[in-house]
């Protein structure tokens, strides 16, 4: 009681400064969610790219209309094969520790491999690229959920890729 | 010289012992007397901020500390050893 008394008496009168019980800013809200939504796009983007059919030799507007298409997704392919990568690094530098590492060794190479796949579906329409990178990804999500006490589980996916997704129980 | 120091805590790596937003009296008296000792909270400088931590391992003139919250803590697993110099004090409440 008197503690108590004390400690509101103190508090008033004694200017707040700020103590950091510092968790890496942004406090811990790491998720492998964005980048593995992030790995179908470039799938669904390499599938819909290798899915525009010509048939015979397209007048100007046809060829237009063509080229436009393959810009935009090649531009959607290429923007969330960054995003992979952003979201990864971010949960590799960040939110990875040590301890992590001594029971996930390869860990590093993972991610290693997941900068070089991103890449390589970015400068080319390769499915097998693009499926190996999601691969890896739902790699880092299975290692993330078990790093947290969570027990990873693998669903099918909502998205036309029809491919999998990692969540927890 | 610090006596008493009133902190308002950002950050969860304490929880569940001390909330982000809880406010925290520091106080550098009890360090007059004793070293700081294994299981004490206490708030350090660390690049130039004040920070707040338990501390786990003593070795010498240094101090090893972590977070309450350890799935979630930025401390001694990554910034190592506090040296006794950088310690303010020991948080009271």
């Amino acid at each position: 009681m008197i503690k108590k008394i004390f400690f509101s008496a103190v508090s008033k009168v004694l200017p707040t400064k700020i103590a950091y019980a510092h968790c890496d800013i942004p406090c811990g809200i790491y998720d492998p969610h964005a980048a593995q939504l992030a790995a179908h796009t470039v799938i669904r983007m390499t599938q819909m790219i290798n899915d525009l059919k010509v048939k015979g030799e397209p007048e100007f507007e046809e060829r237009k209309k063509i080229i436009h298409q393959i810009a935009r997704l090649t531009h959607a392919k290429e923007e969330h094969a960054e995003i992979v990568k952003h979201e990864v690094r971010v949960i590799w530098g960040d939110y990875f520790k040590e301890e992590h590492l001594r029971k996930y060794p390869d860990l590093h190479s993972l991610v290693f491999k997941i900068m070089k796949l991103a890449s390589k579906a970015k400068q080319e329409v390769n499915m097998e690229a693009a499926t190996e990178l999601l691969e890896k990804v739902q790699k880092i999500a299975e290692i993330f959920f078990e790093t947290k006490g969570l027990k990873p589980v693998r669903v099918k996916s909502p998205y036309p890729t029809g491919l999998d997704i990692i969540l927890h129980e | 010289m610090l006596i008493l120091s009133r902190f308002t805590i950002h950050g969860h790596s304490m929880e569940p012992t001390i909330l982000s937003g809880q406010i925290v009296l520091v106080s550098n008296i009890p360090f007059l007397f004793f070293r700081p000792k294994i299981n004490e909270i206490i708030s350090f400088k660390h690049d130039g901020k004040v920070f707040i931590k338990r501390i786990v391992k003593v070795n010498k003139e240094n101090y090893f500390v972590k977070g309450d919250n350890e799935k979630d803590s930025f401390d001694s697993r990554k910034v190592g050893w506090i040296k006794r110099q950088n310690i303010i004090g020991k948080v009271i409440t």
